[in-house]
This record gives C-alpha cells, structure tokens and sequence, in this order.
C-alpha cells in the first residue's frame, strides 16, 4: 500500500512540474525571487 | 590547516551535512540557482541566498491568482522519498536550532497541542490571507526572513533602513521569541509554526525511504533525549512531527531504509 501511494505521488509531482514549466513558472519563481521582497525584510 | 581539518572531521555528520548547506545556499554566485525552490527554509532576499524560498514562492503564486504548480511537485517529489528529512539535514533555520538548543542542559517539553498550530499558520497564512488579501502575510511574520534578509539589508542598505517601521518591530520581537525559545525546548519553530514542516510532515507515512522498527527496547527515555524534536521514535517511527534527523540510530532496534 505505502509503495503504490510513493508512485501516485511520484508520478503526480513530475506531471505538477511539466505543467508548471509548460506555463513557464520557472522564470516568474526566478523573476520573483530577485527582486528584494519587502514583506521578507520587514517594510509594509 | 591540519587543525581545521580534523575540527571538520571530528564534527557529527549531520552537521557537516548542515554547515556545508548552509554555506551552499548562501553562495551568492549561485543565485542563478534561484529558478529552483528549495524545500528549506531560507529567505530568498538575502543577497547571498542561492534557492527561491518554497513558501514565499507559494505566497507569490497565491497572491497573483495562479496555482503554484512548480513548488508543489518539488515538495512532493522531495516528500515521497525522505518525507522531511530536509528538516533535519539541510534546513539553515533548523541548524540554528540545533546549534542554540546547545547552550543549556535544561529543556522543557512543548505541550502537544502546540505542535498542530504549523497547520493552522500554513493554512492562514501562507495560503487563504494571500489568496485573499494578496499580501505575503507569513513573510511579514518569518522570523527566519527577518534573520536571514531583514537584518542584513537593513544594515548594508540605507534607503532601506529609512523605511524600516512597526511591522520590523513585530519581527524582531518574533525572532527574539524564538531565539530564546530554542535554548529551552528543542527545535521550537519546526515544531510549531514552520509551514514547509508542515506541508512535508505528510508525506512522513508514505515516504520510500523510513525509520523502521526492527525490535522494540525499553530505551525510550534514553532515545527521546537523542531526538531533535524529543520523539519517542518507538512509538511511533512514521510521526508526521519527525524531522528524519536519524539521530536515533544510535538506539538498538531503529534501522533507517526503503519501505516494502
């Protein structure tokens, strides 16, 4: 049972990735991951 | 030369394991490294930060009305196989509760209830207030951001540090709550309030690789002192509180493999 639910999720993980690079999510994550992020160091 | 060799050497192999995380994730050149969130928590505004910090990246997501579709298959990939033993290897933040969880002897044991409140705070925070609100609401509150991004910042930038305000107060209070929380009880923030804990602590029951139970002795007393998060692993080798920390090998009948 515990080796079926590893592959359910395994394979559920790649499918979430391919999507997320179909959608180009790397370069938003990337873009959004430069930049200073004012909430992250405390300034409202 | 020798010296620090056989410091390093001498050192348990899981903080070699953290310590050279630690440097690797704040690599600075390695900011290229950006694309990828790591799960560790590690604030992705230190100027020296390699990875994107997971639940930063999940806020942003949220905040902008898209599904976070990268960051949950990495969570879940990483999941499946070790469940959070990043926690326990890798984590900056959790190192630092390792380390400060040395400077005194005397611990005091954080009450049960205490440590589901990570669901609540992942649920609140890091999910519905940015949906709604589309404000990073855990990264105003992060104490490892603050540590981590906030204090260097603040001190290296000056147009920066003339913006500072209330909401810095409230996280450095948080911080220092924290900090002082860690040399009494063991790993406080991962138990009770670090989201990423939270979202990999469910993947703790189905992971390929576990703790497993060969035999059951009567050392829990002795092997719970051993547990970063003060476990009784025998009760329990699977508990979604686990940081996968192995250092309850040392303890008879405790095996770490593959799941059959």
């Amino acid at each position: 049972m515990g080796r079926k639910i590893f592959w359910a999720i395994l394979i559920a993980s790649l499918l979430l990735l391919a999507v997320g690079a179909y959608h180009r999510e790397f370069s938003e994550i990337y873009t959004n991951a430069r930049y200073i992020c004012l909430s992250c160091v405390g300034i409202e | 030369m020798a010296g620090k060799a056989l410091f390093f050497k001498s050192l348990k192999r899981r903080i070699k394991y953290q310590l050279l995380f630690l440097v690797f994730a704040n690599a600075y050149f390695l900011s290229f490294l950006k694309v990828i969130p790591c799960p560790i928590l590690n604030c992705y505004s230190c100027p020296l930060a390699t990875f994107a910090c997971p639940i930063g990246t999940i806020q942003h997501f949220l905040a902008i009305g898209a599904f976070p579709f990268v960051v949950v298959g990495v969570l879940g990939l990483v999941g499946a196989f070790v469940g959070r033993m990043t926690c326990g290897w890798l984590c900056p933040f959790g190192f630092l509760q390792d380390l400060m969880a040395k400077l005194s002897r005397k611990k005091y044991p954080i009450p049960h209830f205490l440590t589901h409140s990570r669901f609540v705070i992942l649920v609140v925070l890091v999910v519905c207030l940015p949906f709604v609100l589309h404000e990073h609401w855990f990264c105003k509150l992060c104490p490892a951001g603050v540590l981590e991004a906030g204090l260097p910042v603040v001190v290296v930038n000056p147009d920066i540090r003339s913006q500072i305000g209330f909401l810095f107060v409230v996280k450095i209070v948080i911080l220092v709550g924290f900090l002082v929380w860690m040399v009494f009880s063991k790993r406080p923030f991962c138990r009770v309030a670090c989201p990423l804990g939270a979202i990999l602590s469910l993947f703790n029951r189905v992971s390929f690789y576990r703790i497993r139970v060969t035999e059951r002795k009567a050392m829990f007393e002795a092997c719970r002192k051993l547990c970063p998060v003060d476990l009784n692993i025998y009760e329990d080798p699977d508990s979604i509180h686990c940081v996968r920390a192995l250092d309850c090998l040392k303890c008879p009948g405790l095996s770490w493999g593959k799941r059959t």
